[in-house]
């Protein structure tokens, strides 16, 4: 531990982490923590913890405001009209039901997930485990072959069409390497308008490209230059670390 | 002239305060690990927020305001039903156990058993600023404490968290299993 470790306390720490100081104060410890691994893994704990609580309140339970009748809606008048729309709504919702969700939709599309004993199992997507209410998927490609890089963007769209009409809330990465790195670079890349189509429609979508497979990439071809990637792509230091920490994290892996 | 702008700051209120719901809910959700509760917590915030809609001078101020109301409807739950205990002293158990949250993961399991262990005063100042970004002297102003105490509040709930989530096995494993080989292809 250096000299100025000891000087920043976890309270000044914290609140550099929360972007409570100012620019000098932030160059202070920014230098420090540059020049020491000690302060540096405590700035990371403390990110890794705020991380842990966003994560672990994301989407909270549902309000239970059908469930429980709040203090606000008691009434026989609240009630009535209550019951009169449920029942309506169940009426036009079993009608439509099986227009719109006819017993050929659903998803199969085979998924991994850690269980509670963190054990991996393998389901249909749509029986993979729900956090929170909404669904958290990875899509991995690995393959340069076009049908394959097709069908990844095939099934992105397929699962996010669907968790969309069912006003399901989904968060869904396509992580990108080896060879599956063709579909984000820019100039190759033969489903570029495709890709710039599904971001524009889905902001619940992210692409992420492996730099770790671009830096190979890179040795293996004898190149200087990182090639372009597409504008939608960002990039992740480690696919490999990516998929087990969203596993770690309880999102579904799919690989295509 | 001034009776529509009245009615437009009005409108601006009302839509704001209801696109506030979700977000008061979660705050009140973290505190009290009851979506009933929570709920009514913020049903009552809700209330009292478009009753004294006049004393808001400016809708900017809106989401202090709000989490300050919501804070004293909490409050105001816990004098009704512990008269004699400091709401900063209640050290709280775990109201969550694998068992109970068998649908639940085990990440968000555990993250939310150790913030339920946390005084309510840390606990309050942890996922406002986590949460919610509020900066530290607007989660004072939120809280009716200096920014002092809400600095210490923050820094004794980040210890304690670490101790409990970053030392548990689930981290360690988190951090350390090196296990590419248990993943398989499987499609």
């Amino acid at each position: 531990m250096s000299s100025d470790d000891k000087l920043i306390s976890d309270e000044h720490l914290n609140a550099f982490i929360d972007n409570q100081l100012d620019a000098d104060e932030k160059s202070r410890i920014l230098a420090s923590i540059k020049s020491d691994n000690e302060l540096s893994h405590r700035a990371c704990e403390l990110k890794r913890l705020r991380e842990l609580v966003q994560h672990a309140y994301e989407l909270p339970s549902v309000r239970p405001e059908h469930a429980r009748p709040s203090r606000a809606m008691r009434g026989s008048l609240q009630a009535t009209a209550a019951a009169a729309l449920l029942a309506v709504g169940g009426v036009i919702g079993w009608i439509t039901h099986g227009q719109q969700y006819p017993a050929t939709n659903s998803l199969d599309v085979k998924a991994m997930y850690l269980d509670e004993e963190k054990a991996f199992q393998t389901a249909r997507v749509d029986d993979a485990p729900t956090i929170q209410g909404g669904r958290k998927i990875l899509l991995h490609i690995s393959t340069d072959d076009p049908q394959k890089l097709e069908d990844a963007l095939n099934t992105t769209e397929r699962l996010l069409q669907t968790y969309r009409a069912r006003h399901v809330p989904v968060e869904l990465e396509l992580v990108a390497n080896a060879g599956g790195l063709n579909l984000l670079r820019a100039d190759i890349s033969p489903f570029a308008d495709r890709i710039e189509d599904l971001q524009f429609r889905y902001e619940e979508l992210t692409f992420f490209a492996c730099q770790t497979a671009i830096n190979q990439m890179l040795e293996r071809e004898h190149r200087n230059q990182v090639p372009p990637l597409l504008p939608q792509a960002l990039t992740t230091p480690n696919a490999l670390d990516q998929i087990l920490t969203r596993l770690q994290e309880g999102w579904v892996y799919i690989s295509v | 002239m001034k009776l529509v702008k009245l009615f437009g700051r009005n409108q601006a209120f009302r839509q704001r305060l209801e696109g506030n719901r979700d977000r008061l809910f979660r705050i009140a959700y973290s505190w009290c690990h009851e979506p009933a509760l929570a709920d009514d917590l913020v049903q009552e915030t809700m209330e009292k927020a478009l009753k004294k809609s006049n004393q808001l001078r400016e809708l900017e101020a809106l989401d202090t305001w709000l989490f300050s109301i919501l804070n004293n409807a909490w409050r105001d739950h816990f004098r009704r039903s512990r008269d004699t205990v400091d709401i900063d002293d209640i050290p709280f158990v775990s109201d969550s156990s694998p068992e109970e949250e068998g649908h639940t993961h085990q990440v968000v399991t555990e993250v939310r058993g150790a913030i339920a262990t946390l005084p309510m005063g840390q606990r309050q100042v942890l996922t406002l600023v986590d949460l919610e970004g509020c900066s530290y002297i607007e989660v004072a102003n939120i809280l009716g404490v200096p920014v002092g105490t809400v600095m210490s509040r923050l820094c004794r709930a980040r210890r304690a968290l670490k101790d409990r989530l970053l030392e548990t096995d689930l981290m360690r494993d988190a951090e350390t299993d090196e296990t590419p080989t248990r993943i398989r292809r499987i499609k």
